[in-house]
């Protein structure tokens, strides 16, 4: 198992260079490039610029764990627009091509957000119908798509099983799920999702939870791992079980408000732990 | 499968791939324009109809870029017998253009279309039908309303706003759907699926 930060975490003002070799001095593996989050990785960015994106985060050292993306949240495959739809078509496979370019062969994407306005069941057959289209395209660059579990947010693919119905749907080799151990919250426990949809996994993110459902305001529900209620040795376990051998990503809302480097160093030393089983 | 694809057809998406059995069809999906829209409220139409035959009977899913030429051709198809149901998806075209076509409709068919000058930001609501059966429907997005006249209404929304109709044409017919259905048939709605059946079974 290999460890990975998200390029979002950067603080504002930090130069990507020196971002980089913050993440690297921390002791991460590689970084996770969120495309839409920060002003190195904007869909304007040409073929060339990702090339050279590339080389920096070769040239400090490190690997691009996953292409994951922020625009998913405001143009979705579920949108009833179809304005949004293909806009979220055209991020994602952005997202593809991106992968390829940095040698990474994971993307995340958020697939579907049921709203009052757009009900589960227009929600479930979008999504299945996008997914099996960019599924074949992720296909043919040997990228896979990992569909995230945003359950709370999201309010949709709320279980294990629902999810493992839903990639029966898509049948398609190239769409898994990328497990967040963060977003069941109350929903069901994260060592479980692992259990049953193991080989599905394509790429993890690390995040700690508080067990009430949603937000207080702008008080957060992440707090930092090992801090919430995830049962740590638990998702270990399960993760062993099913063979689990690829990149987690820490993903962290709670930001320090003071040296926000120390953050980058914590965090990787509190996934040395997770991974070497000293809890 | 008794649906055929006829207009500027994508055949090519993975909702419309032809089938043999296409070949034999004796109903029309009129697709008029590349979007994933169309293609949906196409993909629901094909499913909620499977086995359903009348040769009178022309869907056009999910239109949001209605020409004048287009609606020339399909008026020509009421006036010579056949059932047009034409469905709006104005709504999610830029203003002017919808403006446009609104008015296209109104001329073309004698339907007084109009938007929703009020949109509110939760656009979703329940659309009642009175014909052929009653039916509670869910909006998708903005309906277009019908302003009274002299054509028969169909649906409303929030009591009195009409929100579908038909008229005779010819010697057939124009119903006009103010807010799609194909997608609640892509998701398998129960009520919308009895609902269209029953709207291509009664005689023109």
């Amino acid at each position: 198992v290999k460890k990975s930060v998200g390029d979002n975490l950067i603080p504002k003002g930090m130069s990507l260079e020196d971002g980089l070799r913050l993440v690297k001095r921390a002791g991460f593996d590689g970084i996770e490039m969120w495309l839409g989050g920060q002003p190195w990785f904007e869909m304007s960015a040409s073929d060339a610029d990702l090339h050279a994106l590339a080389g920096k985060i070769r040239d400090a050292g490190l690997q691009v764990s996953d292409v994951a993306n922020t625009l998913d949240w405001s143009e979705n495959v579920s949108d009833r627009d179809p304005r949004k739809r293909e806009a979220a078509f055209r991020h994602i496979e952005r997202q593809i091509v991106a992968a390829q370019i940095f040698g990474s062969d994971a993307i995340l994407v958020v697939a579907g957000i049921v709203t009052e306005d757009n009900p589960y069941n227009e929600v479930y057959g979008r999504c299945v119908d996008a997914m099996k289209q960019l599924g074949a395209k992720a296909a043919a660059a040997r990228v896979k798509i990992g569909v995230e579990n945003c359950c709370a947010e999201q309010r949709f693919l709320l279980s294990p099983r629902e999810f493992g119905t839903f990639l029966n749907d898509v049948n398609s080799p190239s769409v898994g799920i990328h497990l967040d151990t963060g977003n069941i919250h109350d929903g069901g426990f994260a060592e479980q999702w692992i259990e049953m949809l193991g080989p599905r996994i394509t790429c993890m993110h690390v995040k700690d939870t508080l067990r009430h459902r949603g937000r207080c305001g702008h008080e957060t529900v992440y707090p930092g791992i090992f801090l919430g209620d995830n049962n740590w040795p638990l998702i270990r376990n399960a993760m062993r079980k099913v063979g689990y051998d690829r990149w987690i990503v820490a993903e962290i809302e709670d930001r320090y408000r003071f040296a926000p480097d120390q953050q980058f160093l914590n965090t990787a030393a509190v996934m040395d732990r997770f991974i070497s089983g000293r809890m | 499968m008794h649906v055929a694809v006829a207009g500027t057809a994508l055949l090519s998406a993975p909702m419309l791939q032809r089938t043999a059995a296409e070949e034999h069809n004796r109903l029309t999906l009129w697709l008029n324009e590349d979007c994933c829209l169309a293609r949906e409220s196409a993909a629901g139409y094909r499913h909620a109809l499977q086995g359903f035959a009348d040769p009178r009977t022309i869907i056009v899913p999910a239109i949001s870029t209605l020409t004048w030429r287009t609606a020339a051709a399909l008026r020509a198809k009421a006036e010579a017998g056949h059932h047009v149901i034409l469905e709006s998806a104005f709504t999610f075209a830029d203003g002017d253009v919808a403006e446009r076509q609104c008015r296209t409709v109104s001329d073309m068919f004698g339907l007084p279309v109009q938007l929703n000058r009020e949109r509110t930001e939760n656009a979703t609501s329940y659309l009642q039908y009175r014909w052929p059966v009653e039916a509670l429907v869910r909006s998708f997005g903005e309906p277009v309303y019908i302003r009274a006249g002299d054509q028969h209404p169909i649906a409303h929304h929030f009591g009195n706003r009409i929100v579908a109709a038909r008229r005779s044409i010819g010697r057939g017919e124009m119903t006009f759907l103010g807010s799609p259905l194909g997608p609640l048939l892509f998701a398998e709605d129960r009520e919308a699926t009895f609902l269209i059946r029953r709207m291509i079974a009664e005689p023109v």
